[in-house]
């Protein structure tokens, strides 16, 4: 968040990260861990994904 | 959530293996030639004959008076379909490798008298000896499901399956259209389309379904034409109609075994989740954004629902669809087509769907990336103590106009 700081308006709903986007660090969802405080190890992969619902 | 790869037939069948045996097949000291095998199995007080293999490779073609006592069975009722193990016994399988190997658990069950066939039923139809089949495959349909027919994990009694499977299409838009022609190629049973949308010019990019003929057309009308072309082994079904609380209950109600989920907005995703998890039907996930797509499979109680994934739709400024944000045409290519192969994977119970496991494609750098969903306990649909039982107002819930 410090190096993209325009995300957090995006992301962020009533000081949590919002229920539309999910955060997956290494392929496992951040909420089942320590939330936005998970540890990121060098090279892990870390994926924002928000919900999307076209099909057109 | 991960199931176990099942290997239906491990050692394929005889077509697709390429073997071409004949009667210069060797024969070893627990085996028996075809010629012999047929010679004793004609005399009085004929051996037993069994054949080890699976169900499908069975369904295919036998020989005619053979038990069918898959490999994996033999130990728990060898001696139900054996009861006298003084009885002299022939093995057999597509090859002769599977029904060789089987003989010392023959043995160790007190059956001493048993040989295998050497080459199998290969070796067996090779000398242009009589074998029956139970399919009900005319021959149209044995020459059009053949590629389908020499999978193993397919076969005839997986054809079978899919012609008698009924899938829902919920749009028959970007994704409707490449899962709804593979899934009419493949040939699924019984296909519904629901779409109560016209083709508009802008379609003709991605949704193949669609040609500039048809320009006006109901898109479940055209959907349906192109497909009946296709495949008419297919019974086609439209519903044409938008998805409401009012109407969902009817069109799920009508025999639906699974969905392929291509809606356009987020109301609807919503409301036909809530509905599949209280119908009980499975899911084929996939959305489409520009050059991401998602694909993954909901199977209610077993996976996931769409609420544990995303308990709540975005604000609608920050998800525009792809009429106001654009997608590349070739996109529900690919993640329509991947759902169509989840849903021929479920309908043939075969492989590792995609319960549990979001797979995301971005056709910019061509990768694929997965990550995990699990079904979430406080989910308010599917989860231990649901407080969501009825359906709900869903475009207030996803803050747009109805």
């Amino acid at each position: 968040m410090g190096r993209f700081p325009e995300l957090r308006g995006r992301i962020y709903a009533e000081g949590e990260l919002a229920r539309f986007v999910n955060v997956y660090v290494e392929g496992e969802d951040v909420r089942t861990r320590e939330g936005l405080e998970t540890s990121v190890e060098d090279g892990a992969t870390v994926i924002l994904l928000p919900a999307m619902a076209g099909g057109c | 959530m991960r199931r176990a790869r099942v290997d239906i037939a491990p050692h394929g069948s005889p077509i697709s293996a390429g073997y071409s045996h004949s009667m210069a097949t060797p024969v070893g000291t627990r085996e028996i030639g075809a010629q012999d095998a047929r010679e004793r199995l004609s005399e009085q007080d004929a051996p037993l004959l069994i054949d080890v293999r699976s169900d499908q490779e069975r369904a295919a073609s036998y020989i005619p008076g053979s038990i069918h006592l898959p490999m994996a069975d033999v130990e728990s009722r060898l001696a139900e379909v054996a009861p006298d193990s003084s009885r002299p016994i022939i093995t057999y399988c597509a090859v002769g490798q599977r029904s060789l190997r089987i003989l010392p658990t023959l043995a160790a069950l007190g059956y001493d008298d048993a040989v295998s066939i050497a080459g199998g039923i290969v070796a067996w139809q090779a000398l242009g000896y009589p074998t029956e089949s139970s399919s009900a495959l005319d021959d149209e349909k044995l020459a059009r499901y053949s590629r389908h027919l020499l999978i193993p994990e397919v076969g005839i009694a997986g054809q079978e399956q899919l012609l008698q499977t009924s899938i829902l299409l919920i749009g028959a838009g970007g994704l409707g259209s490449p899962a709804g022609l593979y899934l009419t190629a493949a040939g699924v049973g019984r296909l519904g389309i629901v779409d109560d949308d016209r083709v508009d010019a802008s379609n003709l990019q991605r949704q193949v379904l669609h040609s500039t003929e048809e320009l006006g057309r109901s898109k479940a009308e055209s959907a349906r034409q192109s497909l009946e072309e296709l495949n008419p082994d297919v019974e086609v079904v439209t519903y044409e109609e938008r998805l409401t609380s009012e109407n969902i209950d009817r069109i799920l109600g009508e025999g639906w075994e699974l969905i392929v989920d291509g809606a356009d907005n987020f109301p609807t995703r919503y409301l036909l989740n809530d509905a599949s998890v209280w119908h009980q039907i499975p899911v084929v996930h996939g959305s489409i954004y520009r050059f991401e797509g998602q694909a993954t499979v909901f199977k209610p109680f077993e996976g996931p629902c769409y609420r544990c994934l995303f308990p709540q739709p975005p604000p609608p400024e920050l998800a525009p669809s792809c009429a106001e944000g654009g997608v590349l045409g070739v996109l529900p290519g690919v993640i329509g087509s991947l759902q169509a192969n989840e849903a021929l994977k479920l309908a043939l119970d075969i492989g590792e769907p995609l319960i549990g496991r979001l797979l995301l494609f971005d056709a910019l750098t061509a990768r694929f990336d997965e990550v995990s969903v699990r079904r979430d306990p406080n989910c308010p649909v599917c989860g231990d103590n649901p407080t969501i039982t009825e359906y709900v107002d869903y475009p207030a819930f996803c803050g747009v106009p109805a």
